[in-house]
């Protein structure tokens, strides 16, 4: 195990090097100049000339990147252009807030995904299958921006329960914190409901029709434990699977919801570093979000090796 | 002298080979499979899983290559006509090795050479009709230069291999096991090969069918004058269609011998337990049989010495120390046991 | 000698369709068969014959399926017909008085839990033992099945084991209750033909030891000749010839029994030609109205064959064949 760990953490650092520098030309190729974002439009050009030089950006961008990198793995990632803040201290609010809607919503999909694709898969081209499908199929199609908007029409203006949009942390007011996530998570969650599900009930129905369900039920194992204990495990790496490659697709769902719902999340501080050309802040954002991937591809691949020993040995 | 051994060549695993009639020879074939390690660092391991292989096949003969599962004979099989390269040794077709040819070249000498495989589903394209996948070959290899001719030649050849010819508008998916084997087939004459390669044709198919299909072989054979190599589990079905064996376990050549002989004394030990080993259809014959006990060895770590050893009732120490060479024990059969007293 | 042991199992005119949509596929049709106890009783035939069909049809294990007819049991408490039980009751006898092994050792056993485990559940399945006790039967298991060092196998997981490995564990596992019967469904065809020989060695030990019935399912006369007293030929469904192995072996009447006996390559002579039975198997969706076997049948003449069934008749001693012609073909000596 922890070999297979160091061996995966180890492939890892070449993927960030790689998106480190895919980020950094990114900047570097945008268009507009950074001194102009901190001078404003009509700053003297000595003036962003010693702003250029203070930045290090007079410097072969081969240089600045190299620079940005070595103090990167130091945990330095530099300061926000716009308000001067360490990059760090800025993400360190955001990253809580986006990843409590992450994990809420990919909670919420599972929770509601996986029973609905088990039943799917036992009730196979019954009536239920039916209704699952089409619900499924619905929930995908709705562009998350237009779930927001019903789901604000419905609690807030219609049945008056909950805030439209704001965002308390939960270390401040639990309660309150809850409520502001509740209609966040019903809009990015209900898309992977139904990802969750289908694919829960692919991977149980190809499971239900192996001969070692065949087995299980000739020794005289009741329904109910064929389908959790001898289908559900071997069902779950196909359900894994699906959560971990969908935390990537999450992100970007995330950066609509939190706009939406005006989370100060990290989404939408990407977008915003994006239009102030604020480089330094963006690439500290889309470094965390890869890093987030790779953990979570990390957290996937320790979770098929508990759940499948052909990997272990 | 009783035999004449061509200049330069070893005697080791040879059976009277008449140099101008020998369309196939294979030497000192080997062929290791690298398997990748559990630890962080990639280690060398390796599947031996052809070792040491000589045989040769005569023009117009059947040469059957018999074996358990992991005997190699399948990985063999594809050596035999390039779809694999050995990791060692030569693989002489009509004088020429093989591996010593570049692309074009290979190409050519692909036309010359077939193989079908046993299960005749998987090695036809489902979205392509019965009378294109046929007629693929024929273009591929410029044997018919217009549709027209094309189109008749692929009614033909469904035809000889006992199909209507309607059926070229057809898809692989409609026809049954049997039938797409005959298309299999169709498809593997269709450029008038002189060898062919069959892996274990007719196992995936029931009995009735099964007999089919080894008709068709056996005419095939006869009206094309076909080399073969016919790669079986079965016996029984080598016994049929076969003139000589050889027996494969683990990677390595047990015994080659003519079939009669084989079937009626088999010298090695290891045959004398597979022939003893199947069920006959006779309630009489099936009551006294000898059973191997244990299972075939790992290819990645077999035995030393005679890689049979660990299972073999005949088995003494001298047989860990050396790995018994094939050699002649009589003007048409080869075995590789060091026992030699056992044939008295 | 005639036979005075009890009949254990008892298919009576048992049938199995399959519907999907408007389209009744008849699987198997009045099948009529007896099991006495400690018997081995071989079901043969070729693909689509509907042999495995009627295994799964005892065992309750064809949740799509239509089946009729009486499948009796000659159990302890009395006769009971299995196709009337309760779930619950079915599923008693499933691991318990009725075992089964299958065709594929590879994929039949769960690949995510140690064989132990498995063994073990078949026995808290059907006793009330603790986890300990049912540790301790699946090592016994293990061992009853000959393999080595049983402890410690208990904690290896099937992909560690080869295929003939795993065909003994399935039968241990089979076996841990002491079914009176146990169901074989082609058990040795996926394996190598030197595996085969100690499965069916080990198959025949056991049964001998714990004198259970052996219900044998499989394509191949050989090791029909093996294994089973009597042979049930199965065709399209349907039992076409039925008695002691060695009277069928020897002595075939009906035309596809003599076929199939001549389409098998022997070991002991080479002929030149197979004998081949031309044609295939009819769609059990559109079944001929007469002998089901007519359309391939050399023997075969219109109106006789082809306007009516012909029943099952008896010969002698259990020998019997389902053919409007057998007089005929009785008489003839088989070569």
């Amino acid at each position: 195990m922890l070999k297979m760990l160091i061996l995966r953490i180890i492939q890892s650092i070449p993927v960030l090097v790689i998106v480190g520098a895919v980020v950094f030309s990114i900047a570097v190729a945008l268009p507009g100049d950074p001194s102009l974002i901190i001078l404003g439009e009509n700053a003297p050009e000595v003036e962003r000339q010693r702003i250029r030089l203070e930045l290090g950006l007079d410097r072969p961008v081969l240089v600045q990147f190299g620079d940005w990198m070595f103090k990167a793995v130091q945990g330095d990632i530099g300061k926000s252009y716009k308000t001067g803040e360490p990059v760090v201290s800025v993400l360190a609010a955001r990253i809580p807030v986006t990843l409590q809607l992450a994990f809420l919503s990919m909670l919420f999909a599972v929770v509601v995904g996986v029973p609905l694709g088990m039943i799917a898969a036992i009730k196979r081209n019954s009536w239920v299958d039916a209704v699952v499908s089409v619900l499924s199929v619905s929930a995908l199609a709705m562009p998350f921006f237009w779930v927001g908007i019903l789901l604000i029409m419905l609690f807030t203006l219609k049945l008056r329960l909950l805030p439209p949009f704001g965002y308390v942390p939960f270390s401040e007011d639990p309660v309150q914190n809850l409520r502001f996530m509740i209609m966040p998570v019903l809009t990015l969650g209900s898309a992977y409901v139904a990802l969750v599900a289908r694919q829960t009930r692919a991977a149980m129905v190809q499971v239900l029709s192996s001969d070692y369900i065949r087995t299980a039920r000739a020794k005289g194992a009741s329904e109910l434990r064929v389908v959790t204990v001898h289908g559900f495990r071997n069902a779950l790496v196909a359900i894994v699977t699906v959560i971990g490659l969908q935390f990537a697709g999450m992100m970007g769902g995330a950066v609509v919801t939190e706009t939406v719902f005006q989370l100060p999340g990290l989404g939408r501080m990407i977008t915003n570093a994006i239009f102030d050309r604020d480089y330094g802040l963006m690439q500290g954002g889309v470094l965390v979000v890869v890093l987030g991937v790779i953990i979570v591809n990390l957290l996937t691949d320790m979770a098929y090796w508990l759940l499948d020993p052909r990997i272990q040995r | 002298m009783l035999y004449a051994v061509p200049a330069g060549l070893s005697l080791r695993g040879w059976n009277m080979p008449d140099q101008f009639n020998v369309l196939l020879e294979v030497r000192n074939v080997r062929k290791f499979f690298g398997v990748r390690g559990k630890s962080v660092l990639p280690t060398a391991k390796y599947v031996q899983a052809v070792n040491e292989v000589n045989f040769s096949v005569r023009r117009g003969e059947v040469f059957s290559v018999v074996g358990e599962s992991g005997s190699g004979k399948t990985t063999l099989g594809q050596m035999l006509i390039r779809l694999l390269d050995p990791s060692d040794g030569e693989i002489m077709f009509d004088g020429v090795d093989l591996m010593t040819l570049d692309d074009q070249q290979m190409r050519r000498a692909r036309k010359r050479m077939q193989i079908i495989f046993q299960d005749p589903y998987s090695s036809l394209n489902p979205y392509m009709t019965v009378g294109d996948a046929i007629g693929e070959v024929l273009e591929v290899h410029g044997i018919t230069k217009t549709t027209a001719e094309r189109d008749q030649r692929v009614d033909d050849l469904l035809e000889t291999v006992g199909l209507r010819s309607a059926t070229s508008v057809r898809y692989p998916h409609e026809f049954s096991g049997g039938q797409r084997q005959r298309i299999a087939i169709a498809r593997a004459i269709a450029a008038n090969p002189e060898f062919l390669v069959a892996d274990e044709p007719v196992s995936a198919l029931d009995v009735s069918v099964q007999a089919q299909i080894l008709n068709l072989i056996s005419d095939l054979r006869a009206s094309m004058g076909l080399t073969m190599v016919f790669i079986s589990h079965d016996l029984a079905v080598v016994r049929h269609i076969a003139d000589r064996v050889a027996v494969m376990y683990l990677g390595r050549i047990m015994e080659i011998a003519d079939v009669d002989e084989f079937f009626d004394r088999p010298l090695h030990p290891y045959s004398q337990a597979l022939l003893s080993a199947v069920p006959t259809p006779d309630i009489r014959r099936s009551k006294q049989r000898q059973v191997l006990s244990g299972e075939i060895a790992s290819p990645m770590s077999p035995p030393s010495g005679c890689v049979f050893r660990t299972r073999c009732p005949h088995a003494i120490e001298a047989c860990a120390g050396v790995v018994p060479p094939l050699e002649l024990k009589s003007a048409t059969r080869s075995s590789a046991c060091i026992r030699d007293d056992l044939l008295k | 000698m005639t036979d005075t042991r009890p009949v254990l199992a008892e298919l009576q005119d048992v049938s199995v369709s399959f519907t999907k949509g408007n389209v009744t596929a008849h699987v198997v049709d009045s099948i009529n068969l007896s099991i006495k106890e400690g018997e081995t009783v071989a079901l043969i035939g070729e693909s689509g014959s509907g042999k495995s069909v009627t295994s799964l049809a005892i065992m309750h294990l064809l949740p799509r399926a239509k089946i009729d007819g009486k499948i009796m049991w000659h159990g302890k408490e009395g006769a009971r017909n299995l196709l009337a039980l309760s779930t619950r009751e079915m599923r008693s006898f499933r691991g318990g008085s009725i075992g089964m092994i299958f065709q594929e050792p590879m994929t039949s056993l769960n690949p995510l839990f140690k064989i132990g485990d498995q063994i073990a559940e078949a026995a808290r399945l059907h006793r009330p033992v603790s986890r300990q006790e049912a540790r301790q039967i699946a090592e016994d298991s293990l061992r009853l099945v000959g393999i080595p060092e049983p402890r410690g196998r208990l904690n290896t997981y099937p992909f560690e084991m080869s295929g003939g490995m795993r065909q003994r564990v399935m039968i241990a596992m089979s076996l841990v209750c002491r079914p009176a019967l146990l169901i074989a469904d082609e058990p040795t065809t996926a394996l190598d033909v030197t595996i085969q020989a100690q499965i069916l060695e080990l198959l025949r030990r056991l049964q001998e030891e714990l004198g259970m019935s052996m219900l044998f399912i499989t394509h191949d006369f050989g090791v029909v000749a093996e294994i089973a007293e009597r042979i049930a030929v199965m065709y399209a469904g349907q039992i076409v010839e039925q008695g002691a192995t060695q009277q069928i072996l020897e002595n075939p009447v009906h035309p596809y029994t003599r076929a199939l006996l001549n389409a098998i390559p022997r070991l002991d002579k080479r002929s030149a030609r197979l004998a081949s039975i031309e044609g295939v198997v009819p769609d059990p969706r559109a079944l001929p109205p007469g002998c089901r076997f007519a359309t391939r049948c050399q023997f075969a003449v219109p109106d006789l064959c082809t306007s009516q069934p012909p029943p099952l008749s008896e010969l002698q001693d259990g020998h019997a064949v389902r053919c409007a012609r057998w007089p005929e073909f009785a008489r003839v000596e088989y070569a």
